[in-house]
């Protein structure tokens, strides 16, 4: 392909642009370039103007002066014919693969000097009104490159009968004739309601049709496949989409909930207001032989017994030293729901609100099911508090498989 | 926290018999031993070492006639090793029918608990030593760790134990 279908109809209305309409329709390297080929791939004869088939020269009278009102009735007959074979033509090509489609070997460039030929109304005028900036901008929409390969090779997907023949209504309408009483209303003016600028409905039906006699249907044929099966796809993976490990969590909390954020060795970490089961004072934490090195001890309060987590070995064990240890001033208790467990921390940050949309909950079950996401804005991670329980009921550390459990 | 209190609950109302026990302190901890299984509290006394020996083993005393073997009870516990002051005690036990002195750091006195008042410790313990401990309770707000003298000893350490 040498030109895009994009260039060749902007080149062509650039010619009408500059072309006066008399010389277009009768001296126009269109015809005489196409005499030969009538819906196979056309020789690149111009590179500046589209093709037009021999048919569509043969079929379309373009000496309107001669007979005017003949003409338009012949170019009816043949848009309707042509309607009919580009349907069935449309059809075939979504099942029978092509390999040599060219732009340029258009049936749809039949239609293009229609708009020309027109006693009442030149054809030509609309179009000299139209500036090449206007043109541009119009042809823009189908300039677009698309956001797959596939369609970037193919500027736009095919069209249906029910468009092309509403294209064809309304190259009849711009011929101030009846609408073909085949043709469906409605769906000519949906089709209609679909374009946007009045100047984008003199054009687009033309470009679209062309485009979509152009378009090779194998490839448009498994980009629609692609997408249905893409689509298929997504609805398959939505439906398979697992609930998510913090369900339960999220279900718990309010759009807008609240988390205090306390810190532990430099580590911010979060946790939701209602999975607190309370702050307590460190006083005296009587240490337990025998114990992982995560565990602080127990501390009695209230003629209760806290159990403590040792905050900075559990959750960073790999970074925990002896050092450490000894720099680290725990200083409050976090307690875990109506637990025993106590984290242990240093400092209280603050107790703030937080939309649920603000945490990169976790979806996937992983090694620190104790995690529940992170807080987007702080960048901390917010504890999963039951599952923090579980674990440490199970006397697990923050590496260990919960199956161990 | 309401289920354990619920537990005791139950339990006062059924069996909840008081106890004594015999509390002694190493590094800061308060331990509790059954008074049943306290023979006798011995000030400290110059420990003859025995060669080969288990690492648990201190050495042996002569208690009028009898050789008694003590138990380093620090090391047993896990805990680092301290010096002997003037507050170190012998206590001396009975446990799985050999009679056996533990060195601790302090004795402090005999506390009654009912059995309601004692609390399983948290089971997070993977260590050997995890099972020494038989409960906890919270006396005056300080915790009272309750030890199982039969349990200080796996069954293949008492029968070591014995022909030493």
């Amino acid at each position: 392909m040498s030109k895009s279908v994009d260039e060749t109809v902007f080149d062509y209305f650039a010619l009408l642009l500059k072309e006066p309409v008399e010389d277009t329709v009768e001296k126009s390297p269109i015809v005489q370039s196409n005499l030969k080929t009538q819906g196979t791939v056309a020789p690149k004869t111009d590179a500046s103007v589209p093709l037009v088939t021999k048919k569509s020269a043969q079929d379309i009278p373009f000496n309107i002066e001669a007979e005017p009102s003949k003409a338009i009735e012949d170019s009816i007959k043949s848009i309707s014919f042509e309607t009919n074979e580009i349907s069935k033509h449309v059809v075939q090509d979504r099942s029978i693969p092509s390999s040599d489609h060219s732009v340029t070997s258009t049936p749809a460039s039949l239609y293009q000097p229609i708009a020309k030929p027109s006693s009442e109304r030149s054809f030509a005028e609309p179009i000299e009104n139209i500036n090449k900036q206007a043109l541009e901008k119009l042809l823009s929409a189908v300039s677009k490159p698309e956001p797959q390969a596939a369609i970037e090779a193919q500027p736009k997907p095919l069209m249906t009968a029910v468009e092309i023949k509403a294209s064809a209504d309304k190259v009849r309408q711009a011929l101030g004739l009846a609408t073909d009483v085949a043709v469906n209303k409605a769906s000519v003016t949906s089709a209609l309601t679909q374009k946007n600028a009045v100047a984008d409905k003199e054009i687009k039906p033309l470009v679209d049709i062309k485009l979509a006699e152009t378009t090779p249907s194998p490839i448009n044929k498994a980009i629609i496949n692609g997408e249905e099966q893409s689509d298929v796809v997504a609805q398959t993976q939505l439906g398979a989409t697992p609930p998510s490990i913090t369900e339960n969590l999220q279900q718990v909390l309010d759009e807008e909930f609240q988390v205090l954020f306390f810190k532990v060795a430099g580590l911010t970490l979060a946790v939701p207001l209602v999975s607190l089961g309370g702050i307590v004072k460190v006083e005296r934490i009587n240490h337990l032989i025998g114990r992982p090195k995560w565990f602080l001890g127990v501390q009695p309060h209230r003629e209760e017994k806290i159990n403590v987590v040792d905050t900075c070995a559990w959750v960073m064990p790999e970074k925990y030293s002896p050092q450490m240890a000894e720099s680290i001033d725990y200083q409050y208790l976090v307690m875990l729901e109506d637990s025993r467990w106590g984290l242990a921390c240093e400092s209280l940050v603050n107790a703030v609100k937080i939309d649920k949309s603000h945490v990169n909950w976790r979806e996937k079950p992983g090694k620190r099911p104790w995690l529940a996401g992170v807080v987007k804005q702080q960048m901390c991670g917010i504890l999963h508090v039951q599952a923090l329980i579980d674990m440490l009921d199970a006397g697990l550390g923050c590496q260990d498989s919960i199956d161990r459990g | 926290m309401s289920d354990s209190r619920s537990v005791a609950a139950v339990a006062a109302g059924s069996d909840d018999a008081v106890l004594q026990w015999v509390t002694f302190k190493l590094d800061n901890e308060t331990y509790g031993i059954n008074v049943m299984q306290v023979q006798e509290v011995l000030r400290y006394t110059e420990i003859a070492p025995v060669p080969g020996a288990p690492n648990y083993v201190l050495g042996i005393i002569n208690l009028r006639g009898n050789v008694v073997t003590v138990i380093d009870t620090r090391s047993r516990f896990g805990l680092q090793s301290a010096d002997v002051d003037d507050s170190t005690r012998i206590v001396i036990i009975e446990a799985e029918k050999q009679v056996i002195g533990i060195l601790v750091d302090s004795v402090a006195e005999v506390v009654y608990l009912r059995r309601s008042e004692i609390d399983n410790a948290p089971n997070v313990g993977t260590e050997e030593s995890a099972k020494f401990i038989q409960g906890v309770s919270n006396r005056d707000n300080e915790l009272l760790i309750l030890v199982d003298l039969d349990k200080l000893l796996s069954d293949d350490e008492w029968a070591e134990l014995s022909d030493i």
